[in-house]
């Protein structure tokens, strides 16, 4: 350790002093760091080795190997669970990015309407997600709720929404969006107006229209806030868990049973704590895996000026 | 107190400072020292015996609870549990039970959650009868041996009750409930309907074991005739439902589906406890799964997303005219103005008949540090004065001999409503049946409530049934 510290040469001395010091301000951060991410990922992960034996008498912990994945990739559940946590993944996160940027480019603007519009647009911000998963709950109740009240003006049929197996994991999407995206949406307008004005007028007398200035200048120039609003909310919805509970309970028929979910119903409910744990860790496992997919993306599809 | 050396000389910004502080501080303020002075130290001494007396306040407060017993329950128990508090607490001085009430629906996950965790706040558990076995298997409950004597154990409850308790010959929990479920009907419904209502107990008449015995013998409607009167008795208008022609109180609960399975001759799991293969996906469950569906999506007689325990309000305001529920809403619908009457719980024509029971049961958590309290409660309550208070207060249908013999011979209970509870009696006797007895409960319990609720939204019986299969046999077999 000390022979290359010792090449680079500056590292003796006082800068090493410094170092040491800036650790030691560091410490209290990664202590936390280790107390609330890293311990219970170990935990969970040990945790996935071990399984209940259920006796007359009580249950009994014992070391059961790989036993708790094995019955995973055995379980036609937890195939169709993984689908959906995939599925809505693939649906929700371009779509919340996509529907955060379109909303920051209609708030980015100057003027008395927008300002009244940001402020409707930022509303849901301040409704956590269970008071906004029961309101919705009763919006879209099929039997004489809002949204369908509002279909029959239209000539519109009914629709069963969180009821159905076809339509209860858009309401879910609808429900996250209507939450979500304004929220989102506060990242990519923070970076839409860090964007020197001087850059777009140059591009614009440069002969540019709007949508060049769009896609070359201002585009290029949110990777930074797109990457971490995409990475963010990735995490998030991989863990969604309030409205599965509060609303559907997995279903119907699992169309809305995300590996959380599993997670949460196979631990809880069922007792079976260390399958639980499995589920956990291979849910930690593809989010890891999409995350740093995600980076990749980012730094080749773009690359770092 | 560092002001009081200064001078206002030294000052430089005296009056800011007095109006922030005591003016008996300043020493250049002493010239109304005289009343000033006096003023705060009244105060002082005012502030002083107050806070004493709100320190005795809670010393002696503390003095009446040494003990306070954490009771898991219900949210629905809270205010009629109260009398039966009281008088505990009032024989037994120092000992407080405190209630911590959740819905029936979170009640058991709270339970798993915090038993898990090995939580030593919680004293005493509200135990579902099928749960028995599994809590005891899981670690959470502490033996009630020795909490009664040996004549007690055989003479307080109905033996099925006691049985229910027991595993492996230890009581593990003791009956504080049984239950009994009927067919509530609106009479102006019917009426308005111009439909011939179930023979049943109606205002204004009286009526003795006997009557009761012969109507649920030759007058129980059957599950055809609930669906062909529920037809007509919905009403609909512009696309919405104005009234629903029948409800289940508790829809998607195994508790109340089990007799659909039973009235046509199925079961849910094999005889020897290790599969529900060929049970619960078996022509018997196919054909109730069928019919339950039908309920939600062909014949459109039940709302689809109203849960327990909305589903009684419905009926309390008149907006179902069949209402299939527990005798524990009797108080609700009595005090609701619907002008109603009760018959038997419905069986498939031609079928057995089968009508849900179980009931609530009380334990000692396994991690409690009042355990000899705890027992003393779930005495009281289960076996001695609190019983009667208990169904007095609350009218789940008693699993006590004593209470039962009072139901039996009391005036009270030939007319109506409660007269109802002389069906119970009928029915705990002859068509009851008790949900199987497996330390796998929970997960039956949890995926058969899937599985139903899947089929009420619309999803094919037989597959949903058969999905159900092939996640309950991996439980059963490690419970072996």
């Amino acid at each position: 350790m000390a022979a290359p510290a010792e090449q680079r040469g500056p590292r003796t001395g006082p800068r090493r002093h410094e170092e040491r010091v800036a650790y030691l301000f560091l410490l209290p951060a990664l202590a936390g760091l280790a107390l609330f991410r890293v311990y219970p990922i170990v935990e969970a992960i040990a945790g996935a080795l071990y399984r209940d034996v259920f006796t007359s008498h009580g249950p009994r912990t014992v070391f059961a190997g790989l036993a708790n994945f094995g019955s995973l990739v055995a379980d036609p559940v937890f195939w169709a669970s993984l689908w959906v946590t995939l599925e809505l993944n693939l649906i929700i996160n371009p779509l919340q990015v996509a529907l955060a940027l379109g909303l920051a480019l209609m708030v980015d603007r100057a003027g008395r309407a927008v300002r009244l519009y940001r402020l409707l647009v930022l509303v849901p911000i301040g409704v956590s997600l269970p008071v906004a998963t029961l309101v919705w709950r009763l919006m879209l109740d099929p039997n004489g709720g809002f949204v369908n009240a509002l279909l029959g003006r239209l000539g519109i049929p009914p629709q069963p929404f969180y009821t159905s197996a076809g339509q209860a994991l858009w309401s879910i999407i609808l429900i996250a969006n209507w939450k979500g995206v304004s929220y989102w949406m506060v990242f990519v307008l923070a970076g839409l107006q860090a964007i020197p004005a001087e850059l777009k007028e140059a591009a614009a007398i440069d002969g540019a229209g709007p949508l060049q200035r769009f896609a070359r200048v201002t585009l290029p120039l949110l990777r930074g806030p797109l990457l971490f609003v995409l990475v963010a909310d990735t995490v998030i919805n991989f863990v969604m868990f309030v409205p599965m509970y509060l609303l559907t309970r997995g279903g119907p028929s699992g169309a809305t049973n995300v590996l959380m979910y599993q997670a949460y119903k196979v631990g809880f409910a069922f007792g079976d704590m260390g399958q639980a744990l499995a589920i956990v860790t291979v849910l930690l496992a593809l989010l890891l895996g999409v995350v740093t997919w995600q980076f990749r993306l980012f730094d080749r599809g773009w690359g770092r000026s | 107190m560092e002001g009081s050396r200064m001078t206002p000389m030294d000052d430089p910004h005296p009056r800011q400072h007095v109006r922030g502080r005591s003016a008996a501080s300043f020493p250049g303020t002493a010239v109304r020292a005289g009343t000033t002075r006096r003023l705060p130290l009244r105060f002082v001494a005012i502030a002083l015996a107050l806070i004493g007396l709100a320190l005795a306040g809670a010393a002696a407060a503390q003095a009446t609870c040494t003990t306070t017993l954490d009771y898991l329950t219900l949210s629905e128990f809270d205010s009629a549990m109260q009398p039966v508090i009281r008088a505990f607490e009032a024989q037994h001085p120092g000992v407080c039970v405190k209630m911590e009430g959740y819905s029936f629906g979170d009640l058991f996950q709270t339970t798993q959650v915090r038993m898990r965790a090995r939580d030593t706040s919680i004293d005493v558990l509200l135990v579902d009868q099928p749960v028995v076995a599994a809590y005891t298997s899981l670690g959470y409950l502490s033996p009630l041996d020795g909490t009664f004597t040996d004549q007690q154990v055989a003479h307080t409850w109905v033996q099925p009750a006691v049985d229910a308790g027991k595993v492996n010959g230890h009581l593990m929990a003791a009956p504080q409930d049984s239950s009994i479920q009927l067919l509530y009907f609106n009479r102006k419904l019917f009426a308005e309907a111009g439909v011939a209502p179930p023979t049943g107990l109606v205002p204004g008449e009286t009526v003795s074991y006997t009557d009761v015995a012969a109507l649920a013998k030759q007058h129980r409607w059957t599950w055809e005739q609930v669906t062909a009167a529920a037809k007509r008795l919905t009403v609909r208008s512009g696309g919405a439902t104005r009234t629903w022609g029948f409800t289940f109180g508790q829809p998607d609960e195994l508790y109340q589906l089990q007799p659909l399975g039973l009235s046509l001759g199925g079961t849910l799991l094999s005889p020897d406890g290790t599969t529900v293969d060929g049970y619960l996906n078996g022509p018997a469950w196919r054909k109730a799964a069928v019919w339950y569906g039908d309920l939600f999506n062909g014949a459109k007689v039940s709302p689809k997303g109203v849960p327990y325990p909305q589903t009684a309000d419905l009926f309390a305001e008149g907006k179902v005219a069949l209402y299939a529920g527990g005798a524990w809403q009797l108080g609700k619908f009595k005090g609701s103005g619907v002008d109603f009457g009760i018959a038997p719980y419905p069986a498939f024509a031609g079928g057995t008949v089968a009508t849900p029971t179980g009931g609530w049961y009380l334990g000692v958590a396994a991690y409690s540090k009042h355990k000899d309290e705890a027992a003393a409660f779930i005495r009281f309550l289960t076996a001695e004065q609190g019983a009667a208070l208990w169904f007095a207060s609350y009218g789940h249908f008693p699993p006590q001999q004593s209470v039962l013999d009072t139901i039996r011979s009391g005036k009270a209970y030939t007319v109506f409503p409660d007269d109802a509870y002389l069906l119970g009696v009928y029915q705990s006797r002859t068509t009851a049946v008790v949900r199987p007895k497996t330390p796998a409960y929970l997960q039956l319990h949890n995926i058969f409530d899937s599985a139903f609720s899947d089929i009420r939204n619309g999803a094919d019986p037989g597959q949903a049934l058969d999905g159900a299969v092939r996640q309950i046999d991996p439980y059963l077999k490690r419970f072996q």
